[in-house]
């Protein structure tokens, strides 16, 4: 270590991987942070911590009709893994996800390359991309029961029943369909918002190592896979990973377009959940089924996050 | 029109927007040649890199690399090795990889197998003295390195139609940028392609350039040997750009006083100018009387001498301060209205305040006061160093 310059030393670590040590504060008190973080989590504990925790206790009691009875221990966990619909309700959700997140992903990457070049008509275009994502899920369940309603929907009328894709009543009653409908319907609400946040990033990659992929002779597709995708890796876990969960929670949509049927072929776990509680009033066994999804997302989540960031780099 | 098989710029001109970036450049890189590009910062040197590589569509004039026209080729197709001022690394791979980058791209021709190219790869980081960072990403690399990881990147690729460095080692520290210097020089002549060296130190490029071109406000002010352009700056301009420090640059107004020619100073002072001088002055400005011309005096610092106030007929001046260099002192000294800066050898222990008389031993360059090209360098008389002063008189 003798005439090594002191820009070649082995850097330990790296920046990324360093460690922000908190300076003393600048004559502020300890609790000042804590101060400016409170309004947050005093709201995210009486909506979100208090319910959640309610909702634990509720699954570990009888319920009948809103009030407590004995405790139950796990009594109302095995009702419920016992319970066949709501086996069905996770294979529907696992379904719905598995099919429409990677379309929404796909669809919304490749729309997303083809607004990042200069496209006639781009500047219009990109607030009309807005529209979907800001609309109501409530509303847009509304406008796709009109435009697929039996027999007079727009476009049951103009080309579903023409083609004959769907049998003789409305997409909603089919058993075949009614799923995809909804998918669907998820697709056209959410492409558009993953289309614009990957547009935002590819916007935001710095143009050089493009222009260098370029000198150097690669072609656009080399380009696409060793550098596009490799750069945007940590927004499009992340988008990916937030749809996924949003997704798998989807209720408004259902719930006006087919209130989970015809009979149990489009009930997701939010839906049975809202079912359980408020027509069945099996409050235990809802709470139960809300404990349990939390669960799985949490396991899920994590495994997601290990593997994201050490096969990845996201995050 | 020069005929080789290198580089050769047409009346290269591109505008951005209102902004004239590069207006009719003529320049021409023999193969085995290295042009250095220098000039201030926004004069358009990277703008000319960008338009051989083909990231920028020149507006008019032509670019032929090996004997061909290219202004039509994509960037992939002219190959070019270009080192990024900016580095342009890929953030998401490792220096050897990003190194390794250009060799590996399909249709290249790439007959390396992956054992030799990693010893290419290999040899050209431990030159760069990066050769134990090969697994670190960018993000983990300082200023230096990331600039030696880009460097490496252009270098390997050694079948390249040109090589093009923009500032290649204007980051590194002072050590490492002399070794390297001669270094990278080295390898760039060996090979049978052009290149260009852009800087926007005077003097990084009259050390490395075969030929210097300096380029300001868009154009070529002047391209040539680095002799010429250190001793005959073609402007004002020029001048100011090459040398550490720069000429200094003085103006004045000459008088003919019945034969005797004399060049004004601000304060009074007058330096007179010796009788072939004053013939070559004639001959150049092609004026039959030099009465009332505004000129601008440049003389370099090292051709500056301080003496002692008791020699008579000097002008006089203040020292205004003082940096002992060690192997010689920078010395600025108030003349009139105006700094002169001198690289003396012998700073004869001035202090500043003290009142000090200075001696021109060398060429004096004057230019014409009003556009700053140069009218001709002077001075330069018969007999040893001792009869080449001019004897300003006060």
């Amino acid at each position: 270590m003798t005439d090594v310059p002191i820009e070649d030393m082995p850097n330990q670590g790296g920046p990324s991987k360093a460690v922000v040590k908190r300076q003393p504060s600048h004559g502020e008190p300890v609790w000042y942070p804590y101060l400016l973080m409170a309004p947050a989590m005093i709201t995210l504990t009486i909506v979100a911590l208090l319910p959640f925790l309610f909702a634990v206790f509720i699954s570990f009691h009888e319920m009948k009709f809103g009030k407590f009875g004995d405790f139950a221990g796990f009594g109302n966990y095995v009702e419920l893994l016992s319970d066949g619909r709501f086996w069905n309700a996770l294979g529907v959700a696992v379904l719905f996800v598995a099919i429409a997140v990677p379309l929404e992903f796909m669809l919304g990457l490749t729309g997303a390359l083809v607004l990042s070049r200069p496209i006639w008509g781009r500047s219009v275009l990109i607030p009309f991309l807005f529209i979907p994502t800001m609309m109501a899920p409530i509303v847009v369940g509304l406008l796709w029961k009109i435009m697929l309603a039996g027999s007079w929907g727009l476009l049951s009328y103009n080309v579903i029943e023409p083609l004959g894709l769907a049998g003789e009543t409305s997409i909603f009653a089919s058993p075949d369909y009614a799923l995809f409908a909804l998918i669907f319907v998820d697709i056209w609400q959410w492409t558009p918002f993953m289309m614009l946040a990957f547009f935002a990033g590819l916007q935001a990659l710095p143009i050089n190592p493009f222009r260098a992929a370029a000198v150097d002779g690669a072609n656009p597709i080399q380009r696409f896979f060793w550098l596009t995708l490799p750069m945007m890796t940590p927004l499009l876990v992340v988008i990916g990973l937030l749809r996924l969960i949003d997704a798998f929670k989807v209720f408004d949509s259902i719930f006006i377009l087919t209130g989970g049927g015809p009979g149990t072929q489009t009930e997701m776990p939010s839906v049975l959940a809202y079912k359980m509680t408020f027509e069945f009033w099996n409050i235990g066994e809802a709470s139960a089924l809300a404990v349990v999804v939390w669960v799985l997302f949490f396991v899920f989540c994590n495994v997601f996050y290990q593997v994201a960031k050490k096969k990845l780099n996201a995050f | 029109m020069t005929d080789h098989n290198g580089l050769i710029l047409n009346e290269l001109s591109k505008t951005f927007g209102d902004n004239q970036a590069l207006n009719g450049i003529d320049l021409d890189v023999a193969p085995g040649e290295v042009v250095a590009v220098t000039g201030p910062s926004g004069a358009g040197k990277s703008t000319l890199c960008k338009c051989i590589a083909g990231l920028e569509r020149p507006d008019s004039g032509s670019v032929f690399l090996g004997g061909r026209e290219i202004a039509g080729d994509l960037p992939g197709g002219r190959g070019v090795a270009f080192l990024f001022e900016s580095y342009a690394l890929y953030p998401h791979k490792t220096v050897f990889e990003n190194a390794a980058s250009p060799l590996r791209v399909p249709g290249r021709s790439s007959s390396l197998s992956g054992a030799e190219l990693a010893d290419r790869i290999g040899r050209e980081l431990d030159k760069l003295a990066i050769g134990h960072l090969a697994d670190r990403l960018p993000s983990e690399l300082s200023g230096g390195q990331k600039q030696r990881a880009a460097l490496a990147r252009a270098l390997v690729q050694d079948n390249a139609a040109i090589t093009m460095l923009d500032e290649p080692i204007s980051h590194l520290d002072a050590k490492l940028r002399h070794r390297l210097r001669g270094e990278i020089k080295r390898e760039l002549m060996a090979r049978d392609a052009p290149a260009i060296w852009v800087t926007p130190d005077g003097l990084e490029a009259l050390s490395v350039g075969d030929r210097v071109a300096v380029l300001i406000g868009g154009k070529i002010a002047q391209f040539g040997t680095p002799r010429e352009i250190w001793e005959n700056p073609a402007s004002v301009e020029v001048a100011r750009l090459i040398g550490d420090p720069p000429m200094n640059l003085l103006s004045a107004r000459l008088q003919d006083r019945d034969g005797t020619v004399t060049a004004e100073l601000d304060d009074g002072m007058h330096l007179i100018l010796p009788p072939d001088s004053v013939e070559r002055l004639v001959a150049a400005s092609g004026k039959q009387s030099l009465q009332d011309g505004a000129v601008t005096i440049g003389v370099k610092p090292r051709d500056i001498r301080i003496i002692r106030l008791e020699d008579v007929g000097v002008m006089t001046s203040e020292v205004v301060s003082l940096e002992p260099f060690g192997k010689h002192s920078l010395v600025t000294l108030s003349l009139g209205k105006s700094f002169v800066r001198v690289k003396a050898r012998d700073d004869m222990g001035v202090r500043p305040g003290e009142r000090v008389g200075l001696r021109f031993t060398g060429p004096v360059t004057f230019f014409k006061a009003k556009t700053g090209s140069r009218i001709v360098t002077g001075w330069e008389e018969q007999g040893g160093e001792t009869e080449r002063r001019a004897v300003p008189a006060l």
